[in-house]
């Protein structure tokens, strides 16, 4: 597995006892590459790398940057799909949906929770069902967040020790 | 003995027939304020009546917070009254909730703002100020802490620490004086009082812990589902003062370089923290995790700080830490 110093960097700065918050993180991060001590095209290709290259630990690189505080209750996957929540939009700003695709995922996605009763779905099952479709063939499993679940009576139910993944979720009846 | 105080409250503290008269609603509400004898038992009865006096409609609200039978220590505190006669002529409902607490409510729109518990009140989520929605207009004064706000026809809560007691001329280790509460939070970019401070309650930590909203309505990562951090706040003015003098520039912390690192001093040169740990029989300050049951007692501080050009520093956070 490749270093990936830049992104590593990034990461450490996402820290679950950091004591910051989003704002404090956009703010180092803006001066960071103001400053030129991280490189938005390297961690581009690096974040990009890390994730196609099958052998990346991302266990490892939760522990090292202390991304989490107990990466051991994730698997690798697990981890790489939060890396994406952090990143995915600071690194691909051009792929953020637009609204008409937020409102089309929301209605899938109650259309399925619907299906279901009052059965809870596991995110990641509902994310496979989501992909079988053309529209959301290249849809990423932090994007499901996209879908405000408060306003839509969408309950979530969080998987113990796992608190940074979507969970479970169902319509609220 | 009671009735012996009641008829001093009654002789030199009653309101006028002008502002009440006799036979209005008002004036019975007021009849059975003055009839209530938690009123004599109250240390801040004859505060009470003057803000009565000052303001018959208060009569009205403690009436409303009698009838619903609110906590005793709430309707009978003549700030709270102040405050909720305040909150309720401006957008602002009160009502008892099924646990037996007060919620405070958006008029307009029906939405519950913060729940009155153990005395304090507490935002609800989502109900946090909106920085992003301008300064709003201030109703009532400050409570525990939180200012009811109006932004955008919304009712919100902002969280504004007492500052009081840092609000002093202060000795620096080089020597120079300078204002304790300037060098707390010398920048916007600095929350140590909003989020750890004095007077930050219980219930706000445990918020933090459990919903990643801290006491200031801030969060970290995504919105939704933000980070659910070791949450801590200091047990005292005194003991948040002491800390910040223990681990500011030229503190003896600060000379150490086992003390003060730098968490990334190649990508990020200009973050800096500063660790102090108490050796005698006390404690910073209490924290309480996500899993926790009950608060953990915390001899250890971290200051972090940015280095804003070479030679400044000016604190970003500090607080009790494991």
């Amino acid at each position: 597995m490749k270093n990936y110093p830049h992104l590593k960097a990034v990461l450490s700065l996402f820290r679950e006892d950091s004591g910051l918050d989003n704002e404090q993180v956009s703010h180092f991060l803006r001066q960071a590459v103001d400053k030129g001590n991280i490189d938005k095209s390297i961690l581009k290709e690096e974040f990009k790398e890390a994730l196609q290259d099958v052998t990346t630990d991302w266990k490892l690189i939760a522990e090292e940057t202390k991304l989490l505080l107990d990466p051991s209750n994730y698997s690798s996957s697990e981890i790489a799909d939060y890396v994406k929540e952090w990143l995915w939009e600071y690194v691909y700003p051009e792929m953020r949906p637009d609204t008409p695709f937020i409102l089309e995922l929301r209605d899938a996605v109650l259309e399925l929770l619907e299906q279901n009763g009052n059965d809870w779905v596991d995110a990641y099952e509902m994310l496979q069902t989501l992909r079988l479709r053309p529209k959301f063939k290249e849809l990423e499993y932090f994007q499901l967040w996209y879908v405000d679940f408060r306003a839509n009576d969408i309950a979530r139910k969080e998987i113990p020790d796992k608190d940074r993944l979507i969970g479970y979720i169902r319509i609220e009846r | 003995m009671k009735s012996l105080a009641l008829f001093l409250v009654l002789l030199f503290t009653g309101i006028s027939g002008e502002d009440c008269p006799w036979g209005t609603a008002c004036n019975q509400q007021w009849q059975r304020f003055k009839s209530a004898t938690d009123e004599v038992n109250n240390p801040k009865g004859a505060e009470m009546t003057q803000a009565m006096n000052e303001k018959p409609s208060r009569i009205r609200t403690w009436k409303e917070l009698d009838d619903m039978d609110a906590d005793p220590n709430l309707k009978n505190d003549p700030d709270f009254v102040k405050n909720a006669n305040d909150w309720d002529e401006n957008l602002g409902i009160i009502e008892k909730n099924a646990g037996g607490n007060l919620d405070l409510k958006d008029a307009n729109s029906g939405d519950k703002v913060g729940e009155i518990k153990n005395g304090n009140i507490l935002p609800e989520v989502g109900k946090d100020y909106a920085p992003n929605l301008g300064a709003g207009t201030e109703i009532g004064t400050p409570q525990n802490g939180y200012q009811l706000v109006e932004q955008a026809g919304e009712l919100r809560l902002k969280r504004v620490p007492d500052t009081k007691p840092y609000d002093k001329p202060y000795t620096r280790p080089d020597g120079t004086t300078g204002n304790l509460m300037s060098d707390i939070k010398p920048t916007n970019n600095a929350h140590v009082l909003e989020r750890h401070g004095h007077d930050v309650t219980d219930d706000a930590l445990r918020r933090r812990a459990t919903q990643g909203i801290a006491p200031d309505g801030s969060t970290l990562g995504n919105p939704n589902n933000p980070i659910k951090p070791f949450s801590s706040k200091f047990g005292s003015s005194a003991k948040l003062e002491q800390a910040f003098k223990e681990t500011m520039p030229g503190s003896s912390a600060w000379n150490d370089p086992s003390r003060r690192t730098q968490p990334n001093p190649t990508n990020f040169p200009e973050r800096w923290e500063v660790r102090f740990e108490l050796t005698d029989n006390t404690f910073f300050g209490k924290g309480i995790g996500r899993n926790d049951t009950n608060f953990t007692n915390l001899k250890k501080v971290v200051a972090k700080y940015e280095e804003t050009s070479p030679g400044v520093f000016k604190i970003v956070t500090m607080f009790p830490e494991k």
